[in-house]
């Protein structure tokens, strides 16, 4: 597993990420294999945080979108 | 339409965010159809669910989150009998463990019946083995609990947006397919709505005792546990089968726990009658002895009737033939007892001896107490013999079944500085800050911390969690934080208990339902108010005393209420020890009011409330009853309700009479107008009842502007007054305790020593025994008993005897012990008490100290001395009872050398430091020196307002005084006000310091001794000084202020007359204090400010307001 931490290009089908775009690669959406929420620091008012677990042709990545609409990919597995 | 199964309201007790009302808003909200609250580890908010259910158009579910065997299971009652194996199930886990609850799977297996389970979610144990890929262990797990429940188990699915519970929700499908026991869809709800999640997680830090900024397994990670609408739930549980499931399993639970009528426990009645028979009959009875030849019998014969009539259409019979039966058990037993509250409007309270007071003679309204269209039980609070409450408890207990009885709970909710406290803690604040925060806030605000923004920001400095914490201590405000048990509130219930609620055990053992006064009362059950009064044990005491000891008999209960010598004492406000009118407050307002007979106490003590204080209402009544003032009414149609009491509300029977007559409204209208303004007060509510209220009063005739007055009048009143009946039924101990004081002051005073209902010390009460011309004797180990008891003088007069266990370390066991030991003959010697009694040494010390000892070893220090030889010679006190044959003597004559007497100082140092008052009040070693400094005894503040006139018109008198610090007191009614009780040798005063001297004296006021000057304040027999100087009394005394010997040994520090302005000792710094010295000079005098008494923490202003300070004085040096 590596961690990212990466701004990137979401494509949205339906409310799931179908096509994550970072730099030159490209990962296509097989299967969402867990999603779950974040949103922890209530005191210092923190976003919400989506995550995506998702299978896709690159391999299995973590995504999340991030309270202002922002994608970011998380962790990449081996 | 989806039924939500799994929900916790905020009576999961920090477990919880929601508040049952809310929830069930959200649910109707959502489009809910049926919702269930399943709170961890009872049904603690059940009734109130079921209740706003009901108001939301929404089928309510009850149920609970159990511990079996320390996992979670869900269970749901189909029915009542469900709902008593639900309750069944729940007591035995709370009786084996009171603060983890744990029921057993045996346990589970018996109280299984008509309950649907489903195996819970997070914290379960399905769960737990599913999530460690225990697949054949789950399946087990399950096989089992099908066993048990068979088609009432349900396998539970649901999603809170975690990692991992997409996965589950597969795994726990594929369970389903293989067990065939089906999946229910629940949202396994925390909180109603997003918004009250914060709420959720800062209650689970305070419940774990961790921060915010601590990690842990249970705190939740997202705000998605709230309760969900039936579309938003399927996109996380896309099983339409789980849906139907939930919906099934709600169709199959009914119970309504909300019966509309109540059920009281079963009374005796003879075989031959029944409950209405029994109950005309005995009133009857009663009715020929209390009205045979009254007056009122004919107005009484029709109240009985009426009354009579109200109670069997309620069905009440049973509930009043249960009250009498216990209070009739209670005088069998020679334990004393007196209705009170309400139920003393009531005749036939009256007549079966509950209540002492004829609400005839006392124009007492039934409606008040009871009335055709009341719902739910009447209150009857029956103040029991503190000392033997626990006996009539018992006897309940046997005689309506240990099943059936169990004391009322209480919910702790969260007020301003619990919510504070709590919430600076889980902020991470140290507890040093989070002390002081809490003292920087009135105990008294309520939401709206944000006005404490800046005092708060002096404590914690800049912070950007200080706005978090205002808010969220707001937040925490009203919210249940634990359940606790009522003072008095017992419920009997004429099936077992387990029908209607679980029962648990309290902090200190004693077994209560889970429910509050108001729920018991909605499920039906009778709650009877068994309350302790200690006065009422004086009371008793002091008759036995005197029964053993004077010729007389006496029956205070058949006492005439018109004892001149009784009503002379009371004017004369003496009434130091008297029930309810011993307070400087009521001293001072029995100066103004002077009441002359049994209707004026009732009035004195109706008076003395917040509702008439802080509605002005006791000046205008004072002056008019005493003809200094017109009687106006605020309307003439007012005059029939308010006229005697001169056109003051001062009743909340008026408040509901005025609503009924001024108003129009019916006296069922009424009754509910009364109750609304006396809780909590809802705005919408309150501006429809005015509504209601002014379009009644206009109705009759009465101008918009005069109801509006008079709505307003009335409704700042209620909730802080009293009824007439309660004040009537209290007036009836005020006057039996005045009478006992006045005719046998010794009995009493030795009985109210011993059980001390009031707030002055040990060393006041003496005090003012010898102005009643009794003499206390000290504690002498062969005369003292292990109570306080009375000896005859020679000249025939009786005399207390402090007991042994007045004696610091010496507790009633030990004193009971020495006086069985005693039984086998006299203590002849040191030795011999020594070899006989086996207490710790420091008890023994403080026996010879206190001088019990001087009798048998020729004075206190040799007594002392010898105690410390036999501890080296003989080893722990009480071993080998009798000298061995050949044993020596272990102390002989030579062992003991020459010692000096002890000096008067030393003595009353002794007597206060061993059993909390010195033998002759220690001002008298004073007086000389403060007679020559022109510093008067109290007793001449009283002289004075005698002799000569003071007050009105003239300059004010000016007098300086000094004595001890009897009390001392800031009642919130007072704006910022302290009152400080001096005592000397000649009596008490109460000085009045105003908030703008008391900025500036509070160090000074704080010590235990002081001398005071003031303007002099006259009220009939009543004397105030208003304070403008102060000084410590120790400053007097050794040639400097800091002499160690009045300064508890230690050096204390000495500001120069020059510093005091610096200091800001008087207000304003000019007005340098002075006293006249011998010679008629004036000379400036040394301020004294002690380090100590000037450190924050130990002024009076950081304690609690109403608590009086008296008692945490440190004992006088002398």
């Amino acid at each position: 597993m590596k961690r990212v931490d990466r701004p990137v290009e979401a494509i949205i089908k339906k409310g799931w990420p179908s096509r994550i775009e970072r730099e030159s690669k490209v990962y296509t959406t097989r299967q969402v294999i867990d999603f779950w929420i974040v949103q922890t620091r209530w005191w210092a008012k923190e976003e919400k945080r989506i995550y995506f677990r998702l299978w896709t042709d690159g391999g299995t990545i973590e995504v999340y979108r991030s309270g202002n609409n922002l994608w970011v990919l998380s962790k990449l597995f081996d | 339409m989806f039924a939500h199964l799994h929900t916790r309201s905020w009576f999961s007790f920090l477990a919880g965010g929601s508040s049952p009302e809310a929830l069930a808003q959200a649910a109707s909200k959502q489009g809910i159809s049926s919702a269930a609250i399943t709170d961890v580890g009872g049904v603690y908010g059940a009734v109130r669910f079921q209740q706003a259910c009901r108001d939301h158009g929404i089928k309510s579910i009850l149920g609970a989150e159990v511990n079996v065997d320390g996992y979670t299971l869900v269970l749901l009652a189909t029915s009542l009998d469900g709902y008593a194996n639900l309750c069944q199930l729940l007591t035995s886990a709370h009786l084996r463990r009171r603060l983890d609850h744990i029921a057993t799977f045996d346990e589970l297996c018996e109280h299984a019946g008509d309950l649907h389970c489903m195996t819970g979610a997070r914290g379960s144990y399905l769960w737990h083995l599913v999530d460690k890929d225990r697949m054949e262990a789950a399946q087990v797990w399950v096989q089992q609990l099908h066993a048990v429940f068979g088609r009432r188990l349900s396998i539970e699915l649901s999603h809170h947006l975690y990692p991992g519970d997409t996965r589950r929700l597969h795994k726990l499908t594929r369970l389903s397919n293989i067990t065939y026991v089906p999946v229910v869809a629940t949202g396994d709800v925390r909180y109603a709505v997003p918004e009250d999640y914060a709420r959720y997680d800062l209650v689970t830090c305070v419940r774990l005792g961790i921060t915010i900024f601590d990690a842990h397994e249970e705190r939740p990670a997202n705000a998605e546990a709230f309760l969900r609408s039936e579309p938003d739930l399927y996109k996380l549980i896309p099983f339409r089968h789980a849906f139907e499931r939930a919906n099934q399993i709600a169709e199959e639970c009914n119970v309504d726990l909300l019966p509309g009528y109540i059920t009281p426990p079963a009374a005796s009645i003879p075989a031959s009658m029944t409950a209405q028979s029994y109950l005309t009959d005995l009133c009857d009875e009663a009715f020929e002895r209390r009205y045979a030849g009254k007056k009122s019998r004919d107005k009484a014969r029709a109240q009985l009737t009426k009354e009579l009539d109200v109670i069997r259409r309620l069905d009440l019979e049973e509930f009043f033939l249960v009250v009498r039966e216990i209070t009739e058990e209670s005088r069998r037993r020679g334990i004393r007892c007196a209705g009170r509250g309400s139920a003393a409007n009531s005749i036939v309270a009256y007549l079966l001896g509950i209540t002492g007071v004829d609400p005839l003679e006392h124009n007492l309204l039934f409606e008040r107490f009871l009335h055709a269209g009341r719902r739910g039980t009447p209150d009857i609070d029956v103040d029991f013999d503190s000392d033997r409450r626990d006996e009539i408890i018992a006897w309940m207990d046997e005689r309506f079944g240990i099943e059936q009885t169990a004391m009322t709970a209480t919910i702790t909710t969260y007020r301003t500085r619990s919510a504070l406290r709590d919430t600076a803690k889980a902020l991470g604040w140290p507890m040093e800050q989070v002390n002081r925060m809490s003292k920087a806030v009135s105990p008294h605000a309520g939401k709206g911390l944000d006005v404490y923004r800046v005092k708060l920001e002096q404590i914690v400095g800049p912070s950007p969690l200080l706005g978090v914490l205002l808010e969220r201590a707001d937040a925490l405000y009203g919210s249940p934080r634990h359940l606790g048990l009522h003072s008095g509130g017992m419920v009997l219930s004429r099936k077992p208990l387990y029908h209607f609620t679980p029962v648990q055990e309290s902090a200190n053992g004693v077994k209560m339902v889970t429910f509050d006064k108001d729920d018991i009362e909605a499920l039906g059950l009778v709650k009877f108010d068994v309350l302790g009064l200690r006065m009422l044990a004086c009371l008793s005491e002091a008759v036995e005393l005197i029964h053993r000891h004077l010729p007389d008999t006496i029956d205070i209960d058949e006492l005439s209420l018109d004892d001149i010598p009784t009503f002379n004492m009371i004017r004369a406000g003496k009434t130091l020890g008297v029930f309810q009118i011993e307070s400087q407050g009521q001293l001072h307002l029995l100066g103004q009011h002077q009441p002359e007979n049994f209707g004026d106490l009732i009035n004195e003590i109706a008076l003395f409330r917040p509702g008439p204080l802080q509605g002005g209402m006791v000046h205008p009544f004072v002056r008019r009853r005493r003809g200094l003032e017109e009687v106006e009414y605020m309307h003439p149609h007012l005059e029939p309700v308010l006229k005697d009491t001169y056109g003051v509300i001062i009743y909340q029977e008026q408040v509901l009479e005025v609503a009924h007559q001024f108003a129009g409204m019916s006296l069922i209208e009424a009754d509910e107008f009364r109750r609304l303004m006396s809780k909590f007060r809802d705005p919408g509510q309150m501006e429809s009842m005015r509504t209601r209220f002014v379009t009644g009063a206009m109705e009759k005739g009465v101008p918009e502007d005069v109801s509006n007055e008079v709505f307003d009048k009335v409704s700042n009143f209620v909730g802080y007054g009293f009824c007439r009946s309660h004040a009537a039924a209290f007036a009836k101990t005020v006057y039996q305790s005045a009478y006992l004081k006045r005719h046998f002051a010794a009995p009493f005073m030795a009985a109210f020593m011993q059980h001390r209902p009031g707030f002055y010390n040990l060393m006041t009460l003496e005090e003012e025994a010898r102005r009643f011309d009794v003499d206390i004797l000290m504690p002498d180990i062969n005369r003292s008993s292990f109570r306080y008891d009375l000896e005859p003088k020679e000249d025939g007069t009786l005399a207390i005897r402090k007991p042994l266990s007045s004696i610091q370390s010496v507790t009633i066991d030990t004193a009971k012990m020495i006086v069985w030991e005693r039984l086998r003959g006299p203590f002849e010697s040191v030795e011999d008490l020594y070899r006989r009694i086996p207490v710790g040494i420091e008890a023994f010390r403080n026996i010879a100290r206190s001088g019990a000892m001087d009798e048998i070893a020729g004075g206190s220090r040799k007594a002392l001395w010898e105690v410390g030889l036999m501890a080296r010679r003989h080893g722990q006190p009480g071993a080998n009872p009798k000298p061995e044959l050949f044993e020596e003597v272990l102390i002989r004559e030579e062992d003991i050398p020459d010692l000096d007497e002890l000096t008067t100082t030393q003595r009353y140092s002794w007597d206060y430091e061993t059993h909390g008052a010195a033998r002759t009040h220690p001002m008298t070693l004073m007086r000389r020196s403060l007679n020559e400094l022109e510093i008067r005894p109290i007793e001449t503040c009283y002289q004075l307002g005698k002799f000569t006139a003071v007050g009105s018109g003239k300059a004010p008198t000016i007098v300086t005084t000094a004595g001890l610090t009897a009390l001392r007191q800031r009642p919130i009614t007072a704006k910022g006000v302290m009152f400080v009780t001096l005592e000397d040798e000649t009596g008490m005063i109460q000085t009045i310091v105003l908030p703008n001297i008391l900025e500036h004296l509070d160090h000074v006021l704080s010590q235990s001794a002081l001398i005071v000057r003031g303007k002099l304040q006259v009220m009939g027999n009543w004397r105030g000084l208003v304070v403008t100087q102060a000084w410590p009394l120790n400053g007097i005394f050794g040639g400097y202020a800091g002499h160690p010997s009045m300064g508890g040994g230690r050096d204390t520090f000495v500001t120069r007359p020059t510093d005091a302005v610096s200091h800001g000792t008087i207000p304003g710094g000019t007005d340098l204090p002075e006293i006249t010295v011998p010679g008629g000079k004036s000379a400036p005098i040394l301020i004294e400010r002690n380090e100590k008494s000037s450190s924050p923490d130990n002024k009076i202003a950081g304690k609690s307001p109403q608590k009086s300070a008296g008692a945490s004085n440190p004992p006088p040096r002398f």
